[in-house]
């Protein structure tokens, strides 16, 4: 093979590595498709279509939720939502429409709201998507309309997802090894490694990636770097810890700093507000640290930029219990004024 | 002003960057070019492995860390690890036994960074900095101190691969970097076309095995002097009386 066609090659390899990567979307992780798009309603009566909702990666969308805003049109979902779309899995929800009766008559646009979230480790992400439809409404008509039944949720085999992962794989090595024996050591290999570093460092700030990286090293995930063990569930207090909390006898204020995306945090918020039910001398308030950012940096909730989370803090003495490991424990401690 | 203080000022420079912190600067949007826990209290950078991982966990196409990587790869390689690693350093404090590497094994720092990425993905979280011995001396015993971690079993773990590796590194200069770390992989990919690269004049070796007996990584630098665990720390250069072995910057193959 002579070295043009061989620079060809690896020009060409790497024309389909970017195309690929630009092919694929980023986030938002779920789509949403309407059956019809076209959707015909009669004045004062009602019409059905089907939202498809499809999770095509590997993480789980959760409470997936349609809202409508169109003056005169009322929505009524089928399920109201859904709590939970496993990776792979295709669900649909029926939309039954209402139209009021002065609904004015003719074809207009309008988009369907759809929010949704998923989390991964303490990290959750809310995504409001659009889906638009024609809407064309009629004079009033006499016809019932029925909900179509809800189709079950669709499995998928991740089988194909893998073969796509596996031959993007090999395309990155085949891309790789054309450039090294069509470009050896010599510039055009330079020109190329620099096009691809400036490349990425430009569109990686055009997508925000750098502030990404930097919420990234903001966060002290305690559980995530190996400093506790990640806390769920309900907590439950102990009748020796209940007692010790009704022993209290002076007015304590805590306060509780949580953060949105933390997984640990309603487990230590709940474990306050049973404490508070216990002995009402104990008051508390709940603080996110992203809306409070100076009360929690004089709180020392946020040091050298790192914002730690669950932390409670007694507002008299200034101590603070970070974390949710052996929490009841060490918020007795906290309460009785021990180190 | 010799190489070896060069690189010392360098490796200066690279602590001083990993806990620029104390100046209140707070996190900032640069990543290390080494491997630096971010979770330190005094970091202003971002970990490249960390990032990585959770990139994988948000399934986002990591364009600013391979164009960092890329940047970083073609500046110097494995000249990071050599010259301004913070953990690279510790390797070099406790480099008193420089054996001969294992080739083979080796390699096995490419399997720890696959490992890392796949299990990120299947556990969607961030497993190698439950492990990772930077992570235990940055993050783990200074939030000990700052009363935020406490004596339990991840701080445990944390202290067994710390002490696991002190170890490696005692009896086989430069383990951690050798065998095991996943950042030391990546930048590996890049030794053969990075700016900052070693340079043999054959004409002037007599084949002593001076260099050899120098290296901390435990190669054979003449004759292997582009070997891609080369972290281009010069020791090298210095050992050699002839002036055989040089450190240049520039596109490599020029000469």
């Amino acid at each position: 093979m002579n070295r043009r066609l061989r620079r060809t090659l690896a020009l060409a390899c790497l024309s389909a590595l970017a195309a690929w990567i630009s092919a694929v979307g980023q986030e938002p992780i779920l789509t949403f498709s309407l059956d019809p798009t076209q959707i015909t309603i009669p004045q004062g009566g009602e019409a059905i279509v089907v939202l498809r909702v499809e999770n095509p990666t590997v993480y789980q969308g959760d409470d997936i939720e349609p809202t409508l805003d169109v003056e005169g049109l009322a929505l009524r979902a089928e399920p109201e939502g859904i709590e939970a779309l496993q990776p792979f899995d295709v669900a649909t929800i029926a939309l039954r429409l209402s139209a009021a009766e002065g609904v004015p008559l003719g074809t207009s646009s309008h988009v369907l709201g759809v929010l949704y979230s998923y989390c991964i480790g303490d990290l959750c992400f809310q995504f409001s998507e659009e889906v638009p439809f024609t809407l064309t409404v009629e004079p009033p008509s006499e016809v019932p309309v029925e909900l179509p039944v809800v189709l079950p949720v669709e499995s998928r085999s991740p089988f194909w997802y893998g073969l796509g992962a596996l031959g993007f794989g090999i395309l990155l090595v085949a891309a790789a090894v054309a450039i090294r024996r069509a470009f050896s050591t010599s510039w055009p290999l330079y020109a190329v490694l620099i096009l691809f570093a400036v490349g990425g460092l430009a569109y990686g700030v055009a997508l925000n990636q750098h502030e990404q990286a930097q919420g990234i090293g903001s966060v002290l995930c305690t559980s995530c770097v190996g400093i506790e063990e990640a806390q769920h569930g309900e907590p439950e207090l102990t009748p020796a810890g209940i007692a010790a909390i009704e022993g209290v006898e002076r007015e304590i204020e805590l306060l509780v700093f949580y953060a949105k995306w933390c997984h640990a945090c309603p487990f230590a918020e709940s474990m306050v507000e049973k404490i508070g039910e216990h002995n009402p001398r104990i008051t508390y308030r709940f603080i996110d640290v992203e809306e409070e950012p100076d009360l929690a940096e004089r709180s020392g909730v946020i040091r050298s930029g790192r914002t730690i989370v669950p932390a409670i803090l007694r507002v008299d003495t200034g101590a603070i219990v970070f974390g949710a490991e052996d929490l009841e424990a060490r918020l007795v401690d906290l309460l009785e004024g021990r180190p | 002003m010799k190489l070896g203080n060069r690189r010392r000022i360098a490796q200066g420079l690279g602590l001083l960057l990993g806990l620029f912190g104390f100046t209140g600067i707070g996190m900032t949007h640069l990543i290390f070019p080494g491997l630096h826990c971010y979770a330190c209290p005094l970091a202003i950078t971002v970990c490249p492995i960390g990032l990585i991982q959770n990139l994988v966990i948000f399934g986002t196409i990591p364009f600013f860390w391979l164009g960092a990587i890329v940047a970083y790869g073609l500046i110097a390689g494995r000249g990071f690890c050599g010259w301004f690693c913070p953990f690279g350093t510790l390797n070099d404090l406790l480099s008193f036994r420089k054996v001969r590497i294992r080739e083979s094994f080796s390699y096995s720092k490419y399997a720890v960074l696959l490992g890392t990425l796949i299990a990120a993905w299947y556990f969607a979280d961030t497993m190698f900095c439950k492990l990772c011995p930077a992570a235990s001396i940055e993050a783990s015993i200074p939030y000990l101190f700052l009363g935020v971690a406490r004596v339990n079993q991840p701080f445990l773990v944390h202290m067994g691969t710390l002490a696991g590796t002190l170890v490696g590194m005692v009896l086989i200069a430069r383990f951690w970097c050798r065998y095991l770390c996943p950042m030391g992989a990546i930048l590996s990919l890049f030794n053969r076309v990075s700016f900052l690269h070693l340079r043999l004049s054959p004409e002037r070796c007599d084949g002593c095995g001076t260099c050899a007996a120098s290296c901390p990584m435990g190669l054979d630098p003449h004759l292997e002097h582009d070997n891609h665990n080369c972290i281009k720390c010069g020791e090298c250069v210095e050992a050699c009386s002839l002036g055989a072995l040089s450190l240049r910057y520039g596109r490599q193959g020029k000469e």
